[in-house]
């Protein structure tokens, strides 16, 4: 697993609203750059640094960011602390306006594995944590210094942002004590089981508890139809994203052998250039090979953009739509929960007639009190389940209301850089132009 | 599904910048793509008096044409020309395979998926069809556009004779002669090559030459590539359906007009994107594919002249021995005025084919790299004001 210390600083700084990416004007007591290695690991390990903002908009918002990670144990510039200035209307809860704190990978994970079995918050979509990759890692761990590692740890730095933005948008979890200790506390404990989610991850986990709902013996009869309908659309959804995620994966790879193909063209068209006698042709042919150089750059900058705008989009929302599925097992069980209470009830309260009619006083009270117990225990499980049902439809209402706007924002995103690409083309094909007019 | 028999009517040629005038006009004006032949309306208007009619047509297959070019290759007359490079043999093969198998999995296929795709491989077999044919109609213009070709009998009978020509393609031992002529060409080419040449001109020329056509060679083999990459990177498509989901399960207010508006857009995106590719071949990849041919021939040219010199230069020597013997001098005399009438016959009129060459060259690169630049700026700006259209949409939709 990936480690990293703790990391705490303190500042402050002015109130201002749109000033994201400032460096820090003054700051208060920094720590030094030295970091102590945590005494488990051997390898150079990685930190992350998590700084917090809070956003102009919403007073209730809580904006985090995940900055670039750190190698401990080697000799690299520390990642530029990026202060962020905040809003007025600060979040009473929080000590500090602006503030970091260091977490590792698997703290991440452990926050997930605290949130997931609180009752509170049964019935929530529980943002999933990414899910942790071991080839990726590793090469991290070994030091290669390659593109696809730095590719590996930036996509893990975003998705890891992604995952603590999710977090803090749900107005439930950002009151969550867990939370606020994870955003704040210096030192976290080591999080322990994180191995279920680590592992094969997240959906499989969420499968395997779907299925134990499933094969549960009493079924339910739903007088409204919402919840079936609506857990059938997020299933038919779910298959969806898998087939567009495929798509996706498929466009990247197609995109990267398009690049190759281009740079290698361009490379033969100097050549023909260079060899041509006509000294118009030739500077014309040595154009259109820089042309298509820019054409080259600009298909890597596509495959970028198609990677981490759509795919890591459609991935977040698989396991998104799988947590969903999750709060609706959630309700699955408190139901079932409520009715085998129903049943036990009514086994305590034909025992209490079989005493009776055997006449044995001294086991009657132990069942009056029995029954009085499970009676209670009916009325909760009843309550718990009118009450999960209610958090669920607000729940996925809200969700849909996110996913909309993600979904939207994505696709603007993507738009925007196509129409910057087609931009730019212009401008390439419009100064060849000239040039092939030249030609005589 | 069977292989779609395609009729082509008034087929544009491959862009080859060359002198028509209306002494002699040659075009295709009809195709017929049938199971495993392609039927060419060879279309001849003329005002020379050889010929019975002033407009008339036949219909030609290909191994007519390769017999037509052959015939010039072989004819000693032409060893001081440029001989127009044979068209390709029509290859639908890849393509007729592809509709075979789509045809073969239709029942583990939606019934829209396989519409889809079978559109697609007859817009692909369509493309690959009007190809073929403008690749024969240039060699038939640029036969027809040359001074001394063009007056050739057998071109003449190819043009008018309105019965099959019976040209049947080699057979085994004609294939094996030509395998072996072949090898001799080469070997005697990389001879003649080794020799510096008195004449400066034809010494740049074959410098020249013989580092061109490896270029365009290679150049030819990259773009067809680079394009088949681009053809094969669907953007557009992904985009649309990224649409459709979003459209389908992510708005909460459903505005189905404007929604369908960027499926339209998306739509015509992806009919950009595939016009781009296929201007991409048209204009760059296909032009290449023919230089290559056309510098190949231009070669074969210095490879003829070259042997003529070694002849010219054997015939020296031979009357040179004969005089110092004083046996048959006579004999080697002749030989010896024959060889340097042909060599200097053969030298006179390459030097004018090879810079022929170079303005055909030089004006067919012109017109194709500018109709290129152009296409891709058209074909941009569209794209730009689709999207712009998808996003205003979507920035729109609350």
């Amino acid at each position: 697993p990936c480690n990293s210390d703790a990391h705490m600083e303190l500042t402050t700084e002015k109130p201002s609203s749109s000033a994201r990416k400032e460096p820090p004007a003054s700051s208060g007591p920094r720590p030094a750059a030295s970091f102590s290695p945590s005494p488990a690991a051997a390898a150079p390990k990685s930190m992350e640094q998590l700084e917090e903002e809070e956003e102009a908009k919403d007073s209730f918002d809580v904006d985090v960011s995940v900055t670039n990670p750190e190698k401990v144990g080697q000799y690299l510039p520390p990642a530029p602390s990026l202060c962020w200035s905040q809003h007025e209307t600060s979040l009473p809860m929080f000590r500090n306006k602006t503030f970091s704190v260091r977490r590792r990978f698997s703290d991440f994970l452990g926050l997930y594995e605290k949130m997931s079995v609180k009752s509170s918050l049964h019935g929530c979509v529980i943002p999933p944590p990414p899910e942790k990759s071991v080839m990726g890692m590793t090469k991290v761990k070994v030091g290669k210094d390659d593109p696809s590692s730095a590719e590996f740890l930036e996509r893990r730095r975003a998705a890891l942002e992604r995952y603590l933005q999710r977090v803090v948008c749900h107005p439930l979890l950002l009151q969550d004590p867990d939370v606020r200790e994870f955003l704040e506390k210096e030192e976290l404990p080591r999080a322990v089981n994180t191995q279920a989610l680590s592992g094969a991850g997240f959906l499989k986990m969420i499968n395997k508890a779907s299925d134990a709902v499933n094969k549960m013996t009493i079924k339910m009869n739903e007088s409204d139809t919402w919840f079936e309908d609506k857990l059938q659309e997020v299933e038919s959804e779910e298959q969806q994203l898998r087939k567009l995620h495929a798509v996706v994966d498929s466009l990247v790879n197609h995109r990267k052998e398009l690049c190759g193909n281009t740079a290698v063209f361009a490379k033969s068209m100097a050549m023909l250039g260079n060899s041509e006698d006509n000294t118009a042709l030739s500077r014309a042919l040595s154009q259109l090979a820089e042309v298509e150089d820019k054409m080259e750059q600009l298909h890597q900058e596509q495959a970028a953009s198609d990677f981490f705008i759509f795919a890591e989009l459609l991935a977040d929302y698989i396991r998104l739509l799988g947590a969903v599925r999750g709060c609706f097992d959630q309700r699955m069980r408190a139901w079932q929960r409520w009715q085998e209470a129903q049943s036990t009830l009514q086994k305590k309260r034909e025992a209490e007639a079989k005493l009776l009619w055997a006449n044995k006083p001294d086991k009657l009270q132990q069942a009056k009190e029995e029954i009085t117990e499970w009676e209670a225990k009916v009325t909760q499980y009843e309550r718990d389940f009118d009450r999960i049902g209610v958090t669920v439809r607000k729940e996925v209402l809200r969700f849909e209301e996110e996913k909309a706007k993600d979904f939207k924002g994505q696709i603007v995103k993507y738009l925007e850089s196509m129409l910057q690409s087609q931009q730019r083309l212009i401008k390439f094909w419009e100064a060849f132009l000239p040039e092939a007019k030249a030609i005589a | 599904a069977a292989a779609p028999a395609f009729i082509l009517k008034h087929p544009r040629a491959v862009n080859v910048d060359l002198q028509t005038d209306a002494t002699l006009q040659v075009d295709i004006s009809d195709a017929l793509s049938e199971r495993d032949k392609v039927k060419f309306t060879v279309h001849t208007k003329s005002t020379l008096p050889n010929f019975k009619q002033s407009e008339f047509s036949v219909v030609r297959q290909h191994e007519e044409f390769i017999w037509l070019h052959d015939s010039f290759v072989e004819n000693e007359d032409y060893a001081g020309y440029i001989i127009p490079p044979a068209p390709p043999r029509p290859d639908f093969d890849a393509s007729r395979e592809k509709l075979q198998k789509l045809g073969e999995g239709e029942g583990s296929m939606t019934k829209e998926e396989f519409t889809k795709m079978k559109q697609e491989l007859e817009a692909e077999y369509l493309a690959i069809f009007k190809k073929t044919v403008a690749m024969h109609e240039v060699f038939l213009c640029r036969v027809a556009a040359h001074p001394v070709l063009r007056k050739d009998l057998n071109f003449h009978v190819f043009l008018e004779y309105n019965q099959d020509l019976s040209v049947r393609g080699k057979n085994k031992k004609e294939k094996l002669e030509d395998f072996f002529k072949n090898v001799v060409k080469s070997a005697d080419g990389v001879l003649v090559a080794g020799v510096k040449d008195v004449d400066d001109f034809f010494e740049h020329e074959k410098t020249f030459l013989l580092e061109y056509h490896n270029r365009v060679k290679d150049a030819s083999a990259k773009s067809d590539r680079m394009i088949r990459s681009h053809k094969s990177t669907h953007t557009t498509a992904l985009l649309r359906i990224l649409l459709h989901h979003y459209a389908y399960y992510c708005t909460t207010t459903v505005k189905v007009e404007q929604l369908l508006m960027t499926d339209v857009s998306s739509h015509l995106l992806q009919k950009i994107e595939a016009r781009v590719a296929a201007d991409e071949d048209l204009k760059l990849a296909d032009l290449l594919k023919y230089y290559l041919r056309e510098s190949q021939a231009a070669k074969d040219l210095l490879y003829r002249r070259g042997r003529a010199l070694v002849d010219y230069e054997n015939a020296n020597k031979a009357l040179d021995k004969a005089r110092a013997k004083n046996r048959d001098v006579l004999q080697a005399e002749t030989s010896q005025q024959l060889c340097c009438h042909k060599f200097e016959k053969i030298s006179e009129s390459a030097k004018q084919e090879l810079i022929d060459f170079k303005t055909r060259r030089v004006a067919a690169f012109r017109k194709n790299l500018v109709e290129l630049a152009e296409l891709e700026l058209k074909h941009a700006k569209g794209n730009l004001q689709l999207l712009q259209s998808c996003l205003s949409v979507l920035k729109g939709d609350t």
